[in-house]
């Protein structure tokens, strides 16, 4: 006999959720029994108070004994998935090895490129200020865009511009001697600046007051850092240093924290910058970098528009009109007029790539291959997984099978497997933080650049790189748990077992095969450059070319100095000299003009002595070399080719007039003198009396004695300073030196990527290879050779590479060739390159098959068939 | 001697059990307090204080019958343990000896 009248159900419900499940029971009896005790009181207030003394359950003596269950029933679900996942990782250990190193060298490399690119991107954009303050760069005369411009803009534009809140003149010296008492430190950089400096940059001052340093003249503000290599201590406020040669004084007004992130300002040392202000009102200048801080509500457009009406107003009149131009837009639009630069601060490191910027600036298209190409690295990592995964997908049918059949939904399958995946990325993050380690060194390797001495100084970027891997786990566990969820129960245990996906896998592999083959090509061409630019014939012999620096500093004992190394064994030829061959140490520019030109053009002039041509082995194609007896050169030229079309006297250049009185004696074959990236470019060299540089050709064998002794006669006429020299040839090594870093980079990734790739395809074939055990065995009975069957087995996974080069190699011809262009004097694209890609290509995938055909091959088919 | 603290409603609810034998359960034993000691007492509290003693080791619980007044729910039926019992012979005699000790024909004032 049921009760009709029942207490209220939510109540019920409610003390269910509630309440520990094997004590639900006995509570759920003893309320409804005291609720039909209560009836005869009356059912409402039976009711009442039933929902009264069920809530009276909710208590801690009850709640509590409920955690310990509840959390025991999630666990024992989750520890049965990690359980199979280990269980499986385990079981096959070469499967799992493989997928866990490729991911674990994807996920570091990826690390650390990351760390890379953040750092390159993070440059100056610590700075409160950094999205209000611009750099005013210049270009004039033609000679190049300079980072730095004229002293007279910032003297100007404040005042034509209200848009301008503050401005800062920076100059830059470097090595400077700072002497303390009687200890002398060399300063790579010295910055001399005004007050306004620390208005726009935003430094912590231990010391001193922001507001007040720099104002007056010979007042210096120093690094915390500085202040402890010079002084030993912090609180150096008042303190003298002498700087400079001439031991100037300046007392150091204010002490401030290094910076706590990378900017393109790169000092320790801040002096007052009066010494340097001319107050001459010239705008064909490179004195200072200019920055300028906008006021909150005005914009880079207003900056350059006010640019503009400077240009209008005082520029034209006060540099064009002297140069003999009639309208403005005929000035304006004249190569040789002044145009303006500006960069906003952020973009300094990375955008700007004008001469003499205040520190070398960062790679842009360096940061997006690197990233593009690290990502492609995880990827193929990733795909190793997923090719392991489905294609293994048979050992797993009959767990799915069974969990299906006991009732698990797909959802639930989907989860085990997704878990699966993480816990395998995230296994292989361990061991990606463990080889970041190495991968950082080799980045120092390569870039020369110490990007952390250890991952674990950025805890943050660890702490992203889990979520990371767990992403990666996800994105690359998608697919197989999907696929492995899609086994139907009822065939799948009967024993019929098809893995497919087969086309997908494939797939994967041309897509891995593609990238790798891309790089392959492109690390060849890389390097195929690389070595053309290295021996190219510049047109001139460079070698064995010493360049003694700061010959000024001999003052008149040049000529004994010059005289005395002469006399020294294997000494060919010397000269005195202002610029050379692949330098920008000295730049000259002279304006020539013909009588029919309408405007001078400026050519870049090597100024020296008579012997200039012979120390260099340059070419002479027409006319004659200098000649010091005659009087009559110290007012004629000698031309390159370039410059002979540039000025248009290619007819008739011997004799040719220059500004009505440099006369053209002489032509030589165009040489380099600049990167080989660009086109020779026109070039003068003039006889005169300065010597700033002098260069010896000497024999090989007697450099080393020759630079002794040239070293001891230095030190007895000058013996305070230091003698320098260089090679001519390692002028052009240095320009070198970024594209060899790029080289390098390629080739690490290039071999990440192949090796990945192998291990992946090494995956792939051992498990082609125990799947057909059974069909070899029997192909071996019936009279198959060892042979035979390797190519049978190679076969397929030949298909697939020859596929990959198909795709890969348009499109790597097409990204070779854009780099390429990059470069004016480079190497033709010739189909060896492709071919010699093609055959390392397939060499590498066979040698990676290989081992398990040839394995499989060489098995007794009375192994193989022995359980039939 | 006491390791195991007691106490006054722990005490009582334990004697109900003992009272009740095979009938003890929640309901029962707030109606055995309300019979024989004339105190209202809440069911839940009764619950939680014999999980506690079950806890700690003076009662097991197994499950007993089911009624119709109950919804068909069977009942947590509590018995008393052997270390219960010992538990409150020990309360007993503690009381007895401390009892003793109380002079027991005081005369008040005078």
């Amino acid at each position: 006999m049921r009760n009709s009248r029942t207490p209220p159900r939510f109540a019920l419900r409610f003390l269910r959720w509630f309440c520990p499940e094997d004590l639900c029971e006995g509570i759920e009896g003893d309320v409804m029994e005291a609720f039909n005790q209560e009836l005869s009181e009356g059912e409402r207030k039976a009711r009442i108070k039933f929902v009264v003394r069920v809530f009276r359950f909710f208590r801690p003596g009850i709640l509590f004994r409920n955690r310990i269950k509840f959390h025991f029933m999630n666990t024992l679900l989750l520890q049965n998935y990690f359980k199979v996942a280990f269980r499986n990782l385990l079981r096959s250990k070469a499967y799992s090895a493989i997928t866990i190193g490729g991911l674990a060298i994807g996920i570091a490399c990826s690390l650390v490129i990351f760390l890379f690119v953040y750092g390159e991107w993070s440059y100056d954009k610590g700075f409160s200020k950094a999205d209000r303050i611009y750099r005013i760069g210049i270009s004039f005369f033609n000679i190049g865009q300079f980072a730095n411009g004229p002293e007279e803009l910032l003297d100007v534009l404040p005042k034509e511009f209200d848009g301008v809140e503050t401005a800062t003149r920076v100059r830059k010296e470097r090595d400077v001697p700072i002497k303390i008492k009687d200890a002398t430190f060399t300063e790579t950089s010295v910055y001399y600046t005004d007050s306004a400096y620390f208005k726009i940059f935003n430094y912590t001052f231990l010391s001193g007051d922001p507001n007040q340093v720099l104002i007056k003249p010979n007042e210096a503000v120093v690094t915390r850092k500085l202040a402890a290599k010079l002084f030993g201590r912090i609180d150096v406020i008042g303190e003298v240093v002498g700087v400079g040669k001439k031991n100037e004084p300046f007392i150091i007004s204010g002490v401030v924290k290094e910076l706590g992130f990378n900017s393109h300002l790169k000092t320790d040392i801040w002096l007052s910058n009066q010494g340097f202000i001319t107050g001459e009102p010239v705008w064909s200048s490179s004195a200072f970098y200019n920055y300028v801080l906008l006021k909150e509500k005005n914009s880079e457009t207003d900056l350059r528009h006010a640019l503009d009406l400077l240009f209008e107003h005082h520029v034209y009149p006060e540099s064009g009109v002297p140069m003999g131009f009639k309208t403005l837009e005929d000035y304006r639009n004249n190569d040789m007029s002044i145009k303006f630069y500006v960069h906003k601060l952020t973009d300094i490191y990375l955008k700007s790539k004008l001469n003499f910027e205040i520190s070398p600036g960062g790679n842009e298209s360096n940061i997006y291959i690197f990233s593009a190409v690290s990502l492609f690295i995880l990827i193929l990592a990733a795909v190793n997984f997923v090719n392991l995964t489905t294609a293994r997908a048979a050992r797993r049918a009959k767990e799915v099978g069974i969990r299906k059949a006991m009732g698990t939904l797909r959802g639930k399958l989907v989860v085990q497997f997704l878990l699966e995946s993480i816990t395998t990325s995230l296994l292989s993050l361990i061991f990606a933080l463990l080889l970041a380690e190495v991968f950082l060194k080799v980045f120092e390797m390569v870039t020369g650049t110490l990007l952390l001495d250890t991952i674990w100084r950025n805890p943050s970027s660890v702490s992203l790189f889990f979520l990371f891997s767990f992403i990666v786990g996800v994105l690359s566990g998608l697919y197989p748990a999907f696929y492995l969820t899609s086994f139907i129960p009822v065939k799948v245990l009967k024993g019929n077992i098809e893995t497919g996906g087969t086309s997908f896998r494939n797939f994967l592999v041309v897509f891995q095969f593609t990238v790798s083959i891309l790089l392959i090509s492109c690390a060849l061409v890389v390097q195929s450059q690389l070595h053309f630019m290295a021996t190219k014939d510049l047109g001139f012999d460079q070698k064995n070319i010493i360049t003694i620096d700061q010959i000024k500093l001999l003052k008149t004992s040049d000529e004994a100095f010059k005289n005395e190394l002469n006399n020294l064994p294997g000494v060919v030829h010397s000269s005195f000299h202002m610029g050379e061959p692949g330098s920008k140490r000295i730049l000259t520019f002279h304006a020539y003009q013909t009588a029919i030109m309408e405007h001078p053009a400026s050519i870049f002039t090597y100024l020296a002595d008579e012997n200039f041509l012979a120390l260099n082995g340059m070419r002479l194609l027409k006319g004659r070399d200098f000649n010091k007896d005659m009087a009559s050169d110290t007012a004629s030229v000698i031309l390159n080719e370039s410059a002979v079309q540039m000025l248009e006297i290619g007819r008739k250049p011997i004799g040719a007039v220059l500004d009505q009185k440099l006369r053209v004696i002489g032509v030589v074959s165009d040489f380099h003198w600049e990167s080989l990236r660009s086109k020779i470019g026109p070039l003068a060299i003039m006889l005169t009396k300065e010597r700033a540089e002098l260069g010896f050709k000497v024999d090989a064998k007697a450099i080393p004695s020759f630079l002794k002794a040239a070293e001891e006669k230095w030190k007895q006429l000058v013996p305070d300073e230091p003698f320098q020299y260089h090679f001519v040839d390692d002028n052009f090594e240095e320009m070198l030196g970024k594209e060899k870093v790029f080289g390098k980079a390629i080739n690490v990734f290039t071999l990440l990527a192949i090796f990945i790739s192998c291990l992946g395809l090494y995956g792939l074939s051992a498990f082609t290879a125990e799947q057909r055990t059974k069909e070899i065995g029997i192909r071996k009975v019936l009279g198959a050779t060892a042979a035979q069957i390797v190519t049978m087995l190679n076969k397929k996974f030949t298909k697939l590479v020859i596929t990959a080069l198909f795709v890969s190699i348009p499109l790597s011809a097409y990204l070779i060739q854009k780099w390429l262009e990059g470069f004016a004097y480079r190497i033709e694209l010739s189909p060896e390159i492709f071919l010699l890609t093609s055959i390392s290509s397939l060499l590498i995938a066979w040698l990676a098959v290989s081992y398990h055909s040839v394995k499989a091959a060489w098995i007794n088919p009375s192994e193989s068939l022995k359980y039939e | 001697m006491q390791k195991e603290y007691l106490g006054e409603f722990e005490e009582l609810v334990l004697t109900m059990v003992g009272i009740l034998q095979e009938d003890a359960y929640g309901n029962a034993i707030v109606n055995e307090f309300k019979d024989r000691v004339g105190r209202t007492v809440n069911l839940s509290a009764v619950h939680v204080t014999l999980y506690r003693l079950e806890d700690k080791g003076f009662v097991k619980s197994g499950m007993g019958g089911a009624t119709n007044a109950r919804g068909g729910r069977r009942k947590r039926i509590f018995t008393i343990t052997n270390a219960g019992l010992a538990m409150l012979r020990a309360k007993k005699e503690q009381q007895v000896e401390l009892w003793k000790l109380v002079p027991q024909l005081k005369i008040v004032g005078g």
